[in-house]
C-alpha cells in the first residue's frame, strides 16, 4: 500500500469518525438549541441557531419547573443504593465464590433469575407489598426496592472478582486467625477493585436514569426524582416546548458531568462488568 | 473459636443480600404469577379464580401476538448497534487514528442519558414539520424524503429503535474495545508476516478471540430489547394504530389502564419467560461451542 | 483504609436514609378519629391553581388540627396508583380527577367512592348544574361533586382571518369554506390543527366538536353503558367520514398521527394555524401567547357551527369532580371535614377567583353579569347556554371505559395515516361497546 492510499485511507477513517461523533452529539445538541430559542423561533426556523441565546430559559426552568429538587432526590436516592448494594454484594459474592456450603448453586441460580426480569411485571405487586409495610411513597422505600433491582447483577460480579482472586490469601488470613470477615474486609475487597468500580457505575447508571419505578411508587411532588420529574414536565407545560427542552437540558447536566469527570471509570466499569 | 458461627457464616454473608432481594424483587415476582392465575381489577378484594384462562386468552389475542412481533422486529433491529460497535471498535483499535480517546468518550455519552432525555429529543428530531430530521431534508432540497417518522404505521417502530439503536452502540464498542485490548498483537505480526490479508486476520484472530465479548454483547442487547419500555411509552405510547406497542406496553396498557391485573400479570410472566428460556439455550449453545 | 471506608459508607447509608426519611412520608395506619390528615390527590386545576391553594389554606385555618396533604397528579399518575391505593390507607382521601366512566365511573362500579346521597340536598349541591347531576350520578345515586364547566369550541386567530378576509363560520358548511380560502392562500397557514400522536388528544377533542355538529344529541347519549344505542346507528360512520373527508382534503395539520400532543398548540400560538378545536381550560394559555406574539396571533372563541338544518348543539360537560374514597365511610368525623373541605371549593364566595383569576367555570349555576368576563369567557358561556336543552355531557371518545377510548384513538390513527377505515372504526367502536355493556351489567349482579 502505497502512501497516498495510506493517506486517503486514514482520511476516510477520520471521516467516518467524525460523521459518527456527529450522530453521538447531535440529538442533544437539537435540545439545548430549542431551550435557547423562543417557541415562536421554534416553529419559523427549526433547523438554524438561535437568533439571540436566551439563557434566561434555563433560569425559568431551574424556577419554574423545581428542577433542583429533582436533582436533588435522584441523589438522595442514589448514594445510599450504591452503598448497599456494595456492601451486600461484597458478603454475598464471597460467600458463593469462596465459601462451601450446601444449596449454594441453587441459592446462586435464584439471584440469577433476578438479571432477566423485566421491571414492568413486578411493579403493581412492588407497591402493593411496599404499602403494607409501610415504605409506600418513600424516599427509603424506593432505595430499597432500586437496591433490590440491581443486586442480582452486583452479586455476579463480585463473586466473579473474587474467584479470580487466589484462595491462597484467604487461607493466609484464616490461619493467621482471622475470621472471614476479616478475609473479606482486609484482604479480598481491596483487590476486588475493578468489579466494585463495575457495580458502582452500573448501579448508578441505572438508579439515576430510572423511570418506571419511581413513577409507580412516588406520588408526591417534592420527591420526584429527575426522570419522573421530567415526563411529568411534558404534561405540565403543553404549549412550552422552550420550557420542557430548557428542563430536559438542565436535568441532563449532572449525568453528563458525572461522565465528563469519571469517563475511565465508567468505561472500565461497564467493560468489566458486561463481560463476565 | 468461630467454630460455632462457622457453619452460620455462610449464610450470615448472604442474608442481607437475599433479604432485600427476596422481599423487593422474588416476592413480586411470586405475587404476580400468582396474580396471572386470578381476575381482578387491583381495587376490590373480589378477585376469582381463572387459573390458565388468562395465559389461554394471551394466546389468543391478536394483540399480544402483534405486541410480541414487533419486539422481534426490535430484536432484528437491535443487531445494527452490535455491528456498528463492532465496526468502531475494530477500527478504533487497529487504526489507531489520533484523538481516538475523544472519539471514544463521545461515543459512549448517548448511552448515559436517561431514557426520558433521549425520548424527548428523538420526538422533536422527528416532528414532521419543524423536526429537525425533515427540516434538513428540506434544506438539502430532498422534500420528497420527507416522512412521517413517528405517525407512520410503517415506519414508526423502525423510527423508534434507532432511537434507542442510538444509546446503544457506544456501549457495544466499549465492549468490544476491550475485548480487543486482550488480544496478543504479535498474533497479527506473525499472521501478516504469512501473508494473511485484513479480511483473513479479522475472521481468524479477531473474532474467535471476541467470543464471550460478542456473547455477553448479543445477550445483554436481547434483554433489553425486549424488556424496551421507557421510550415507547414516552413517545409514542404504542401508537399510531398499535404499531409500536411492544409487549412493555401491553402489560402497562392491561395492569394500569384496563384495570386487568391478572391478564396483565400473565403477560409479564410470558415476557419473563421468552427472556429466561433464550438466555439458558442461547449460553448453553455457546458453551457448547467454546 | 478499611476501617474508614466502613466508617465512612455507614455514615452514609444512615444519613441517607435518615435525610430520605424526613423529606418522605409513609401512610399512616390510624384509627378511625385520630389521622386527621387529609390526603388530596387531584388534577392541578383542584389543587395548584390559586383559587385551591387559598381554599385549603382557609380550611385548614377553620379546622385546627387538620391537614391537607395535596399532591398534583396526572394521567400516568393517577393510572399507576389510584388502583393499588384507592381504599388503603396509602391511598387517598379525597380524589379531583376526571368525571368520565372512564374515570369516576370505574371506580364507582367497585364500590370504592363513598355515596354522597345523605348529604347532597343539605349541602347545596343539588343546584349544580343538570348535566353535571346526571352525569355524576350512578344508580340514582350521586358520587361526585362537578367542578370545571366546559365546552368544546373553534378557536380562531383574528389575525390570519382578517388578513384572509374570512369571516367567522356560522355553518360547518361555511367552515368548511373558510378552510378552503386558507388553504387556496398557499402560504404554507395550515387550516386547522390536529395532533394525533400518543394519546391523541386533540383528536378525541375533534370528535365533541364533529360528532356534535353533526350528530343530533340523542344518538350520542345513547352510546353509554346504560344506554341502548349502538355506533352502528346512522351518523357515526358519516361524521368518521367526514373527518377522513377533512384529513384527505388537506384541511388538517399534514401527517398529523406523528405529531405529539404537546407540540400542537404551539402551531397555534405562533401564527402557523388559522383553526383549533378546545375549550376554556385552555384560554390562560391562550393570552399567554397573545402577549409573546401580538402581532402574529389574537384568538377568538365561537361555538363550533354545526350542520345545516340541525339546532345548536355542543359538548357541554364537567371537566372534574371531587370524590370521596369508601374508605371514609367508617370515620364519620374525617368524612365530615372532607365534606367541609369539598363544600369550600364549591362555596359561591370561591366563584370570583375561580372565573376571575383561574378561568374555571364552577359547575353551579351563576350570574355571569356579577363577574369580570374575558371576552373568550363570555362566548364560552354563550355557547353552554345556546346549546341550552341541546348540549349533551358526553365528551365522545372518553366513554366508557379505558379500552373504548384506545380504540377511538387507534381507529384515528389509523385513519389519518390510512391504514384503517372509518368503517373498520365502527366495527371496533361498536365491538367494545358490547363488551363494556356485558361488564357493566355483571358488576350489576
Amino acid at each position: 500500500m502505497n502512501r497516498a492510499t495510506h493517506a486517503a485511507g486514514r482520511t476516510m477513517i477520520h471521516v467516518v469518525l467524525i460523521v459518527v461523533a456527529f450522530v453521538s452529539i447531535a440529538p442533544v445538541a437539537v435540545i439545548v438549541s430549542i431551550a435557547l430559542k423562543t417557541n415562536t423561533e421554534l416553529a419559523t426556523n427549526p433547523l438554524g441557531l438561535p437568533q439571540r441565546w436566551l439563557f434566561s430559559n434555563f433560569a425559568e426552568a431551574w424556577v419554574e419547573a423545581g428542577i433542583g429538587r429533582y436533582i436533588l432526590n435522584s441523589i438522595i436516592v442514589v448514594l445510599p443504593t450504591l452503598v448497599i448494594v456494595v456492601v451486600v454484594a461484597s458478603l454475598a459474592g464471597y460467600a458463593f465464590a469462596l465459601l462451601r456450603f450446601p444449596g449454594r448453586d441453587i441459592l446462586f441460580a435464584v439471584f440469577l433469575i433476578g438479571l432477566t426480569l423485566p421491571a414492568v411485571s413486578i411493579v403493581i405487586a412492588l407497591s402493593f407489598i411496599q404499602q403494607s409495610m409501610g415504605l409506600f411513597n418513600t424516599l427509603p422505600g424506593l432505595i430499597l426496592a432500586e437496591a433490590a433491582l440491581c443486586i442480582p447483577l452486583a452479586v455476579f460480579l463480585m463473586r466473579a472478582a473474587f474467584r479470580d482472586l487466589p484462595g491462597e490469601l484467604r487461607e493466609a488470613v484464616l490461619v493467621d486467625g482471622g475470621t472471614e470477615v476479616t478475609s473479606l474486609v482486609r484482604v479480598m475487597f481491596p483487590l476486588a477493585r475493578p468489579a466494585v468500580s463495575a457495580v458502582t457505575v452500573l448501579t448508578f447508571l441505572t438508579v439515576w436514569n430510572d423511570y418506571l419505578l419511581p413513577l409507580v411508587l412516588i406520588n408526591t411532588e417534592s420527591l420526584r426524582t429527575i426522570p419522573l420529574g421530567l415526563a411529568f414536565l411534558k404534561t405540565a407545560f403543553t404549549a412550552d416546548v422552550v420550557l420542557i427542552a430548557a428542563s430536559t437540558t438542565l436535568a441532563a447536566i449532572p449525568s453528563i458531568v458525572i461522565y465528563a469527570l469519571l469517563q475511565r471509570q465508567f468505561i472500565s466499569g461497564i467493560t468489566q462488568g458486561s463481560i463476565k | 473459636m468461630t467454630r460455632g458461627w462457622g457453619r452460620l457464616t455462610p449464610y450470615l454473608f448472604i442474608l442481607p443480600a437475599a433479604a432485600i432481594y427476596g422481599i423487593f424483587l422474588v416476592a413480586p415476582l411470586a405475587q404476580t404469577a400468582v396474580m396471572s392465575l386470578w381476575s381482578w381489577n387491583g381495587l376490590t378484594p373480589d378477585y376469582s379464580w381463572v387459573g390458565l384462562d388468562n395465559y389461554v386468552r394471551l394466546l389468543t389475542d391478536s394483540a399480544v401476538w402483534s405486541a410480541a412481533l414487533n419486539n422481534l422486529r426490535w430484536v432484528v433491529l437491535a443487531v445494527f448497534p452490535i455491528l456498528i460497535g463492532l465496526g468502531l471498535a475494530v477500527l478504533l483499535h487497529q487504526a489507531r487514528p489520533a484523538g481516538r480517546g475523544v472519539y471514544r468518550a463521545l461515543f459512549f455519552l448517548p448511552y448515559v442519558l436517561a431514557t426520558v432525555v433521549v425520548a424527548l429529543a428523538w420526538g422533536w428530531i422527528y416532528h414532521p414539520t419543524f423536526g429537525t430530521l425533515n427540516s434538513a431534508l428540506r434544506a438539502l432540497g430532498l422534500d420528497q424524503l420527507t416522512q412521517n417518522w413517528l405517525g407512520d404505521p410503517q415506519l414508526a417502530l423502525t423510527a423508534l429503535a434507532t432511537a434507542a439503536n442510538w444509546t446503544g452502540f457506544g456501549f457495544c464498542m466499549t465492549l468490544f474495545l476491550s475485548g480487543l485490548n486482550t488480544i496478543d498483537p504479535s498474533l497479527y505480526d506473525a499472521a501478516k508476516v504469512d501473508g494473511a490479508s485484513t479480511w483473513q486476520r479479522f475472521r481468524h484472530i479477531t473474532l474467535p478471540a471476541l467470543a464471550n465479548t460478542m456473547n455477553a454483547v448479543v445477550l445483554i442487547v436481547f434483554i433489553n430489547t425486549v424488556r424496551v419500555f421507557d421510550i415507547v411509552f414516552v413517545l409514542t405510547a404504542g401508537g399510531p394504530a398499535g404499531a409500536t406497542e411492544v409487549l412493555g406496553t401491553k402489560i402497562y396498557r392491561e395492569t394500569f389502564q384496563n384495570l386487568d391485573i391478572g391478564y396483565g400479570s400473565a403477560i409479564a410472566m410470558l415476557m419473563a419467560l421468552i427472556i429466561l428460556l433464550t438466555s439458558v439455550v442461547y449460553l448453553r449453545l455457546r458453551e457448547r461451542d467454546a | 483504609m478499611n476501617r474508614s471506608f466502613a466508617a465512612v459508607s455507614t455514615a452514609a447509608v444512615v444519613i441517607g436514609l435518615t435525610l430520605s426519611g424526613c423529606t418522605g412520608s409513609a401512610g399512616q395506619t390510624a384509627a378511625p378519629g385520630t389521622d386527621k390528615t387529609i390526603d388530596y390527590w387531584g388534577f392541578s386545576g383542584g389543587v395548584a391553581s390559586t383559587t385551591a391553594k387559598s381554599v385549603i389554606a382557609a380550611f385548614e385555618e377553620s379546622h385546627p388540627g387538620y391537614t391537607v396533604n395535596a399532591v398534583t397528579m396526572d394521567t400516568a399518575d393517577f393510572d399507576v396508583k389510584l388502583p393499588s391505593t384507592l381504599g388503603q390507607d396509602s391511598g387517598p382521601d379525597l380524589v379531583y380527577t376526571g368525571t368520565e366512566p372512564n374515570h369516576l365511573g370505574r371506580y364507582v362500579k367497585v364500590g370504592q367512592v363513598s355515596s354522597l346521597a345523605d348529604v347532597w340536598g343539605d349541602r347545596g349541591w343539588d343546584k349544580l348544574v343538570p348535566s353535571s347531576q346526571e352525569r355524576l350520578t350512578y344508580d340514582d345515586t350521586p358520587y361526585a361533586v362537578g367542578n370545571e364547566l366546559e365546552t368544546v369550541g373553534l378557536m380562531y386567530n383574528k389575525v390570519i382571518l382578517d388578513r384572509l378576509g374570512i369571516a367567522v363560520p356560522t355553518s360547518l358548511a361555511e367552515l368548511e369554506q373558510a378552510m378552503d380560502k386558507v388553504k387556496a392562500a398557499g402560504d404554507g397557514t395550515i387550516p386547522m390543527v390536529l395532533a394525533c400522536g400518543g394519546p391523541c388528544y386533540a383528536g378525541l377533542h375533534m370528535m365533541h366538536a364533529l360528532g356534535y355538529a353533526t350528530i343530533p344529541t340523542a344518538t350520542i347519549l345513547a352510546t353509554t353503558p346504560v344506554g341502548t344505542g349502538n355506533y352502528t346507528d346512522p351518523g357515526w360512520l358519516q361524521m368518521l367520514e367526514k373527518f377522513k373527508a377533512w384529513n384527505d382534503t388537506g384541511y388538517f395539520t399534514p401527517d398529523a398521527s406523528g405529531i405529539p400532543d404537546e407540540n400542537h398548540t404551539a402551531s397555534f400560538c405562533t401564527g402557523t394555524t388559522a383553526f383549533m378545536v378546545k375549550g376554556p381550560w385552555m384560554f390562560a394559555a391562550m393570552a399567554e401567547c397573545e402577549k409573546e406574539n401580538p402581532d402574529k396571533f389574537q384568538f377568538g372563541f365561537v361555538g363550533f357551527p354545526v350542520n345545516d338544518g340541525m339546532p345548536f348543539q355542543a359538548y357541554v360537560g364537567t371537566g372534574k369532580a371531587w370524590f370521596l374514597s369508601s374508605g371514609l365511610d367508617s370515620d364519620p368525623e374525617k368524612r365530615a371535614a372532607v365534606l367541609d373541605l369539598v363544600s369550600a371549593f364549591t362555596d359561591a364566595a370561591t366563584f370570583t377567583s375561580w372565573i376571575e383569576t383561574d378561568g374555571l367555570f364552577p359547575a353551579i349555576e351563576f350570574d355571569p353579569s356579577a363577574y369580570k368576563l374575558s371576552d373568550p369567557q363570555k362566548a364560552a358561556l354563550t355557547i353552554m347556554n345556546d346549546a341550552g336543552a341541546n348540549g349533551g355531557a358526553v365528551d365522545i371518545g372518553f366513554n366508557n371505559s379505558a379500552e373504548e377510548t384506545q380504540t377511538w384513538v387507534a381507529g384515528l390513527q389509523g385513519i389519518l395515516a390510512g391504514t384503517s377505515t372509518p368503517q373498520d372504526l365502527v366495527g371496533n367502536l361498536q365491538a367494545q361497546l358490547e363488551k363494556d355493556r356485558a361488564a357493566w351489567d355483571a358488576q350489576k349482579k
